[in-house]
């Protein structure tokens, strides 16, 4: 349950992807939690008792009351980057509001982590504010700035006074894509100040909804000089990792299986 | 996860509350009857001999401390920062700057303006922050300067040659300090009385070094919890009668408990953990249920080593040689308790060692640097020699504005999630 979505993913017995979900948050944390959940066993035609237990990550995570355990999103998104790709040896998560960086072992444990303080900056967040203020749609901010080469420079620390520096930019006549890349540069830089400060080791993982955007991928991929494993459910990943130590559960004793079938 | 069994009741605790109590009560009469008192810090303080020249004390560190605990420090800040005081600033010397611009009053009882003021350069805030009172109060400020460690990465050894010459130059200043006090009391200093309190102050730190090698083997107290109130009692009632019957008092009933329970089984007992970096004061309580929710009980804190003056184990002072003896305390005190910040990579895996710590949590506040600004090289240098989990947390002693709880209880969270598969797995 993040700030801004929630997401929920039903897994089987070996650990296969049967079914996910995602809404927006909103308010009602609890509802929206409730309603997930059932939404996400009807795309499964799933009835409830099948479910053998119930993980819940993220902010919102001890809101989900039909819940068997509750555990953080930071080890949750180590956990999956494991199991999906095995040789991970950091994860960079960026979400809607904060954004992560984790040293994990070969087993999915967490060996360090740190995350952005006090601000948004460099989160999804961000990005959406340039959205915002630029009038366009999330998903076509990507192409928009990969078309660029002449970056602008974001200068500010600050998610609301981006937006003053955007609107700026946008007066002295810079096009748009050079604005948006510029944003993306900014987040990227962030990103990869939270990588160095944990250390690069192993293949990096990179996850969350903000993962899905390719020029922030390759902006990564160019300031931390390492390729970056994007899966296709990048921005499942917290939800798929609590659904792994759910299945943990359900078996005591067993060593979870650390990698994906 | 099981939440951990209630800790055991601790009459220490709940004696320290009044001892410092009363301790605010007796500078509120002083204060309403036009006295003065002398300021002084934890790190060289002095307090034995301050109050050899019966002049009544004022740690502006603990009222600072206590108002963070209470609640009260927001609008003390905002006081000071209404004066222009930069929200940069160390949170301390803010909290203390608007209680001086409210008129001294704290949680109902007056503070006593300065006749005097102690600092040291073990914090080079300290002299700052005295300086203060010093344009405040036209008063004079004494400021011992303290040689530091003088080869870089080593402790200072007995026989070093330069600490001959570090010790002469402390006692000299000391010296001119005895000066002051007799000029501004009109009396002479009293050796014996100082031999005296000397010999409580020895008695004070026989017992708290006891109690905390106890705890380091099997946990009893929390270091956070329980050694706030023994570092409030062993900074103002140093050198006292009270002070050394409180920790007598307070290491019998360690004893006991420690007879009377035990940690119990592998799988169940607390992670025992230790704490580097000074507390969050305005969370307190809640901070420390963060920790122990997880079943995690602090076995260590080096809080209590360089908050209680630089507690130099172990150090006895000699009765019969007061003066030199307590500049050799204000010498290697000082000079320890940096020690431990600036050595804290060769340090901490020693502590760990002696109290099997499970994990380590730093603790930066952004108010000290002086605290702060090396936790982060030590954490990495224990980390590439160790295999433990260690959790970084960043907040404040004092500003509420600068803490975010959410945040904070998610990052132990996690931690405890490794602290526990570390356990599953040492346990499968």
């Amino acid at each position: 349950m993040g700030s801004t979505q929630t997401k929920g993913v039903l897994l089987d017995n070996d650990g296969v992807l049967i079914a996910s979900i995602i809404l927006d948050t909103g308010a009602n944390i609890a509802g929206i939690a409730r309603q997930a959940y059932e939404a996400l066993l009807a795309a499964a035609s799933c009835p409830a008792p099948a479910v053998g237990a119930v993980a819940g990550t993220g902010y919102g995570r001890f809101n989900i009351s039909f819940g068997d355990m509750q555990v953080t999103e930071i080890s949750c998104h180590a956990r999956a980057a494991v199991y999906l790709f095995p040789d991970t040896g950091t994860v960079l998560d960026m979400g809607g509001q904060d954004t992560k960086a984790i040293r994990v072992g070969p087993d999915g444990g967490v060996i360090d982590f740190c995350m952005n303080d006090k601000c948004a900056a460099g989160t999804g967040r961000f990005l959406a504010a340039a959205a915002a203020v630029l009038e366009l749609p999330l998903d076509q901010l990507a192409d928009i700035a990969l078309a660029s080469h002449s970056p602008v420079t974001i200068g500010t620390t600050c998610t609301v006074f981006a937006e003053t520096e955007i609107m700026a930019w946008i007066a002295r006549g810079r096009p748009v894509g050079d604005i948006l890349l510029g944003a993306h540069r900014a987040m990227a830089g962030r990103a990869a100040a939270l990588l160095r400060r944990v250390g690069l080791d192993g293949a990096l993982t990179f996850s969350g909804g903000v993962a899905r955007n390719r020029c922030m991928v390759q902006l990564i991929e160019q300031l931390t000089g390492s390729a970056a494993h994007v899966g296709p459910q990048a921005h499942l990943a917290g939800a798929l990792g609590a659904a792994l130590f759910a299945r943990d559960r359900l078996t005591p004793g067993r060593g979870s299986r650390a990698t994906a079938p | 996860m099981q939440l951990p069994a209630t800790t055991a009741v601790h009459r220490a605790k709940i004696e320290a509350a009044t001892l410092l109590e009363g301790w605010s009560e007796g500078l509120d009469a002083v204060a309403r009857s036009g006295g003065r008192a002398a300021y002084a810090f934890v790190m060289g303080s002095c307090a034995e001999l301050l109050a050899s020249f019966d002049l009544p004390l004022v740690f502006p560190e603990i009222h600072c401390l206590r108002s963070a605990m209470w609640g009260t420090a927001p609008r003390l800040l905002q006081r000071a920062e209404e004066q222009g005081y930069s929200p940069d600033i160390c949170n301390y010397l803010k909290a203390d700057v608007g209680l001086h611009l409210a008129g001294r009053q704290l949680a109902g009882k007056q503070v006593p303006a300065p006749c005097l003021a102690v600092a040291a350069t073990a914090c080079n805030t300290y002299v700052k922050w005295a300086e203060i009172w010093q344009h405040h109060y036209a008063m004079p400020l004494f400021v011992f300067d303290l040689p530091g460690t003088r080869v870089p990465g080593s402790p200072t050894l007995p026989d070093d040659p330069a600490l001959a010459r570090d010790l002469d130059y402390v006692t000299a200043q000391l010296r001119e300090l005895i000066v002051l006090c007799e000029r501004i009391t009109g009396r002479r200093l009293d050796r014996q009385r100082l031999g005296t309190a000397l010999q409580y102050t020895n008695r004070m730190r026989a017992s708290f070094q006891r109690m905390q090698e106890l705890n380091r083997r099997q946990a009893c107290f929390d270091a956070l919890r329980h050694g706030g109130a023994y570092l409030g009692v062993y900074n103002v009632f140093r050198g006292t009668e009270a002070g050394a019957h409180y920790f007598e008092r307070a290491l019998e009933e360690l004893r006991q408990i420690q007879a009377r329970h035990s940690e119990g089984s592998e799988e169940h007992r607390p992670y025992r953990l230790l704490f580097v970096g000074v507390p969050c004061y305005p969370l307190y309580g809640d901070f420390i249920r963060m920790f122990s929710r997880h079943n995690g009980i602090f076995v260590a804190s080096t809080y209590l080593q360089f908050a209680s003056g630089g507690n130099v184990p172990p150090m006895q002072h000699d009765p019969a040689r007061p003066v030199a003896s307590l500049a050799r305390e204000l010498a290697l005190g000082a000079r320890d308790a940096m020690d431990s910040m600036f050595l804290a990579g060769d340090r901490l895996p020693v502590l760990r060692e002696a109290c099997r710590a499970d994990g380590i949590v730093f603790h930066a506040v952004k108010s000290c640097r002086t605290v702060s600004t090396g936790l982060t090289d030590a954490r990495r240098a224990l980390m590439a020699r160790l295999s433990l989990p260690t959790l970084l947390l960043e907040s404040d002693m004092m500003d509420r504005r600068l803490i975010a709880p959410a945040q904070l209880q998610n990052r132990i969270d996690a931690f405890f999630e490794s602290l526990w598969l570390r356990r599953r797995a040492g346990a499968s």
